[in-house]
């Protein structure tokens, strides 16, 4: 076979047993009418605008209030959950996953209401746990396999998937291996392997970075990157480390203290602060503007003798000195300036 | 799709129904059991009982093997529902007692133990769906060693015996698969209970043991102090005893040692005993621990 995807909907090829034999796979088992209809909707729900998260002023209380009073429409591909520790995330995790009952408000993933549709909607989760999380005595591809036919894949098609997704986050040698043996970014490899083997149309992730080395988290990062390209999943992210919601998400929500502090849309933040020119210049000010202006770039005077330029294509930097030289303006510093996640996290965590 | 093929795509395709799950749950959770030789050794063993009744029941009524083997038939006691009861249910009590004592701890304490229960419960598997499923496995395996051993036993005698035996002696059929399932039930979710607060599975497989042991001797020193029947609320075996007793509908004097309580307190002992389990274990299997 020829094709570079792994999917379960062709069913003709081979895939190794648990004990290491193979079999043919055979034609998909019938899916109940009702099943069936209810996947047409969520695939629908899927392509369409409808948010993947929205919650409408969703209030956890344990012996505290842990989130409050939550309000918050997400329609992003990659939406991450970043706050400092203690900021509410997990909860709100396990709160989208009906584990917490919500003490008021309401919640809905993909468009399914959380308090009538729990059921229908763990059908649709993938979960990875920020904790260590497996069962004992069991072969990873056997641990795999176990919990794609728990997510209600045919026995044949959970063991082909197994297979599959060992090899797609790259622990395909060691799938026969005990998983109590695997080290702890075998583990966190593993979590992540049985959160997607039955293709979920939401993945949770709970710090999926937790104890990596700098190559694994690097792989990690990318893993979580191809599955949100792949637009077959969207991914919520919960972590506190900023890089990792940078280098995956597309939308923000900051937590802080249980409720949102700020809402970001990483990609609209990247479209209007632009990589940007912080141009510091002595001489004739409005006319090095005004000559930037002609050349087409977006121009703002942030403070004195200090020029905010956007430059636009098929501008370089010694259009800019040849206008200078032009004006006798002096350019005492060039810098290329962005607003990162984490003059928004900051700026977030200072507000009150 | 062959396992060479590594870029992801998500699965459209058909799913199973929900009642599946849970037989998901069962069918590893019984393949995990037979990992143990020890276990299938064991397994292996308490079929052997139910063929030597069949073999006594066979010498029961070959008169000329009972001739030449010199035993006076006078004194041969009558097969009936005090001889299954002595010599069927009451050991395969005690084998359902070892064997739910080595498995029963082994079904849930791992999960808890290794932080297993959050991958359960965020896909469509219920916390009874879970709890049923690992109880499907006791249950299979108990009724094999058990009531479905019995009944060609019965089957058996009922041939031998003629003169419409069988038709006569029914309830023992309902006898041994009730008090079997009682026993199984209760006995398991007790099992569940325990292994899920200890998490350990030596302490659990202790501490279930040291449960029905002491609730005996409990139960003795309250009557000892006491008297009356009160006693036996608190001991297990006492109840199941009642329980037998009353199905089996066996009245001979060699039961005479078993004790005596209305069967209705011993129902309502086991009703109580796997209520008060299940509610330990709802407490205790949930998807996170809350730190407070």
């Amino acid at each position: 076979m020829t094709a570079d995807t792994i999917s379960s909907d062709s069913l003709s090829a081979e895939a190794s047993s648990e004990d290491g034999k193979t079999h043919h796979s055979q034609a998909p088992i019938d899916a109940p009418g009702s099943q069936a209809a209810d996947n047409k909707a969520t695939q629908e729900s899927f392509n369409k605008s409808v948010p993947v998260l929205e919650l409408d002023r969703l209030s956890v209380t344990f012996d505290r209030p842990i989130l409050d009073n939550l309000t918050a429409q997400m329609h992003g591909n990659c939406i991450g959950l970043l706050g400092p520790n203690g900021a509410g995330k997990t909860t709100l995790l396990n709160t989208l996953l009906g584990f917490n009952r919500k003490t008021t408000g309401r919640a809905s993933i993909l468009g399914h209401d959380l308090s009538k549709d729990k059921h229908f909607v763990r059908g649709l989760v993938g979960y990875m746990p920020e904790r260590d999380s497996f069962i004992a005595g069991m072969s990873g591809v056997r641990f795999v396999r176990l919990m794609a036919e728990l997510s209600g894949l045919s026995s044949k098609v959970a063991l082909e998937r197994a297979h599959e997704v060992f090899f797609y986050v790259g622990l395909g040698e060691a799938r026969y291996r005990n998983v109590e043996s695997f080290s702890l970014g075998m583990k966190q490899l593993v979590k992540l392997a049985q959160a997607i083997v039955h293709g979920p149309r939401i993945l949770f992730l709970d710090e999926p970075t937790n104890g990596l080395d700098p190559p694994a988290r690097a792989r990690m990062l990318q893993l979580i990157r191809e599955i949100r390209d792949s637009g077959d999943t969207k991914i919520i992210i919960a972590s506190h480390l900023l890089q990792d919601i940078e280098a995956c998400c597309d939308e923000v929500l900051v937590l802080k203290g249980g409720k949102v502090a700020k809402y970001c849309n990483l990609e609209e933040e990247r479209r209007s602060n632009r990589q940007f020119l912080l141009i510091q210049i002595r001489g004739n000010e409005e006319g090095f503007v005004a000559g930037l202006r002609k050349l087409g770039c977006d121009v703002a005077l942030p403070n004195r003798r200090r020029i905010k330029a956007i430059i636009p294509q098929g501008v370089e930097i010694q259009h800019l000195y040849a206008l200078a030289e032009s004006l006798s303006v002096q350019i005492r510093n060039l810098d290329y300036k962005r607003d990162s996640l984490e003059d928004i996290f900051l700026r977030a965590m200072d507000e009150d | 799709m062959a396992i060479f093929q590594k870029a992801y795509q998500g699965y459209s395709g058909p799913l199973t129904k929900p009642l599946d799950r849970t037989f998901v749950i069962f069918r590893y959770a019984l393949a995990d059991v037979f990992q143990s030789r020890l276990f299938s050794a064991f397994f292996a063993v308490c079929f052997l009982l139910p063929v030597i009744l069949m073999c006594v029941i066979y010498v029961f009524y070959n008169l000329d093997l009972l001739v030449q083997m010199e035993v006076d038939i006078e004194e041969l006691t009558e097969i009936d529902g005090g001889f299954f009861l002595l010599a069927m249910q009451y050991p395969q009590n005690f084998m359902l007692f070892v064997m739910i004592m080595v498995i029963g701890p082994v079904m849930i304490s791992p999960d808890i133990r290794n932080n297993a229960m959050p991958l359960f419960l965020s896909r469509p598997v219920s916390k009874a769906s879970y709890i049923f499923g690992k109880l499907l496995v006791l249950l299979f395996l108990g009724s094999l060693i058990s009531w479905v051993p019995a009944l060609p036993l019965f089957f058996w005698q009922g041939y031998l015996a003629g003169d419409g035996w069988l038709w006569d002696n029914l309830q023992l059929i309902v006898a041994s698969v009730a008090t079997s399932l009682i026993w199984i039930v209760s006995l398991s979710l007790l099992s569940f209970a325990v292994s899920a607060w200890v998490e350990w599975k030596a302490v659990a497989r202790l501490a279930f043991f040291g449960i029905l042991f002491f609730s005996s001797v409990f139960g003795g020193v309250v009557i000892e102090i006491f008297g009356g029947w009160g006693g036996h609320m608190i001991n297990v075996y006492a109840g199941i005893e009642v329980i037998m007793r009353e199905l089996y509908q066996a009245d001979s004097n060699m039961l005479d040692w078993m004790a005596d309580m209305q069967p209705g307190y011993a129902f309502l002992q086991f009703s109580l005993l796997s209520a008060i389990s299940l509610f330990v274990l709802t407490r205790r299997i949930r998807a996170f621990q809350v730190v407070s």
